[in-house]
């Protein structure tokens, strides 16, 4: 499983819950900029993406991976992404381009940069996790 | 007048399952006419009622610090009509609980008929102290928390009564004559008798009033273009709430038709205040001769 072979279904499911064509999603649309997506939006995209590819994602999810092994504290300051944090976001996201990470970026402000693409490696990284914990479990 | 229609639960198995009763009687405010000059009881104020069924059994499973409210809703499958002197036999199952969200499933029946089915239902939560006080919905669910495998339904009515009618339609409808796109506005007042307890905090439109509303125009629309049909509605689906609605907003509804079949037609509608997206859903109707 890749993003690759998770992406049509993904893109399927993302024009469902924006109530938008499919063919105006694509791997790199801003679900927010490009696809005027609002947060109970999030919520159902996480919902239909768990029932989809049975998988658990936990709330938080992305901004808990983008932060890596920073502490909170490291992450932001204040609500705003220090620069450790926006490093560790340029790092993760790194299918978002560059001009997206806008200076003093507050933490509220971390959806503006996720795309469809940012869900197919979330979708990927759960499926993963759940086999790995499918394995353990069995071990 | 309350806006609180769960009367009594009879069983809370926490953070699972719930089951519960409505007397629909002729205290009870939110009614359609239907061809036979009957009134049946609004399907989306039984679609509230569960709801706010679930509703309790999330407060209590997290010890009332959090309140859902209406989010999405993938399907309500519409059954038989429901009339002064039934009883609604509630009963919601809860899929996943946290402290962010809920989604949970139900169905409503009246003498073991299906009137009702919400599939896939997921709704957000909010600190209870943005909603009401934590002391107002224990006292609350209190009231109404008397579990028994004893009850009995309400034996129909044998007086006539004639219980009144809270109106609930858009006060202006634009360009009826266009099937394809009619156009609706909603003038939210704060006199409305649902918002004390919707909520006691922070008045909100609740979302089952909207799509009553959306039915009604609906409605309205068929009877217009299909005078000689009888319309009946089966299903609304994929409904999504955005934002909060406020006293004093004024909400426009496009409409527009989906599907045009001889005995199916299917309805979406957009709502918006100062064109931000509020509320999406779809309706189908059935047509017959």
């Amino acid at each position: 499983m890749n993003v690759a072979s998770v992406y049509p279904k993904v893109k399927a499911i993302v024009a469902d819950v924006l109530v938008v064509d499919e063919e105006e999603v694509g791997l790199k649309s801003q679900l927010i900029g490009d696809l005027g997506a609002e947060s109970i939006d999030f919520l159902d995209l996480v919902f239909q993406l768990e029932r989809e590819f049975d998988i658990k994602i936990p709330r938080g999810q992305l901004e808990k991976n983008a932060r890596g092994s920073l502490s909170e504290a490291e992450f932001e300051q204040g609500g705003v992404v220090t620069e450790q944090g926006m490093a560790a976001l340029k790092e993760y996201f790194s299918e978002v381009p560059e001009t997206h990470f806008k200076t003093n970026l507050k933490v509220n402000e971390i959806p503006t940069l996720f795309t469809v693409e940012t869900f197919c490696k979330l979708v990927v990284n759960a499926s993963q996790q759940e086999r790995s914990d499918s394995a353990e479990t069995v071990a | 007048m309350s806006f609180l229609f769960v009367d009594r639960i009879l069983s809370l198995d926490l953070g699972k399952k719930i089951t519960g009763l409505k007397y629909v009687t002729a205290t009870d405010v939110y009614w359609q006419q239907t061809r036979s000059q009957q009134k049946a009881f609004l399907p989306s104020i039984i679609g509230e009622t569960l709801g706010q069924l679930a509703a309790w059994n999330v407060m209590k499973a997290l010890d009332f610090r959090y309140r859902p409210v209406a989010g999405v809703v993938g399907s309500v499958i519409v059954g038989q009509e429901v009339h002064l002197g039934d009883t609604l036999y509630l009963s919601a199952h809860i899929e996943k609980l946290d402290e962010s969200s809920v989604v949970y499933c139900g169905e409503v029946t009246v003498n073991g008929q299906m009137v009702l089915r919400l599939q896939h239902a997921l709704g957000p939560m909010l600190k209870m102290e943005t909603l009401c006080s934590r002391s107002q919905a224990v006292a609350q669910l209190d009231e109404i928390y008397r579990p028994t495998d004893i009850w009995e339904p309400c034996p129909g009515t044998a007086v006539s009564l004639m219980p009144t009618v809270l109106p609930i339609a858009f006060n202006k409808i634009e360009n009826i004559e266009n099937i394809e796109a009619v156009v609706a506005h909603l003038f939210v007042s704060r006199t409305a008798p649902y918002f004390p307890d919707h909520f006691p905090l922070k008045p909100v439109l609740p979302l089952t009033i909207l799509l009553s509303a959306k039915v009604d125009l609906a409605f309205r629309i068929l009877r217009h273009h299909f005078p000689q049909k009888i319309v009946k509605l089966s299903e609304l689906r994929k409904i999504k709430m955005s934002e909060f609605v406020l006293p004093g907003d004024v909400l426009s509804t496009q409409v527009s038709l989906k599907i045009l079949e001889e005995k199916n037609i299917v309805f979406t509608f957009r709502s918006t205040v100062a064109n931000k997206r509020v509320c999406v859903c779809e309706a189908v109707f059935s047509l017959e001769c």
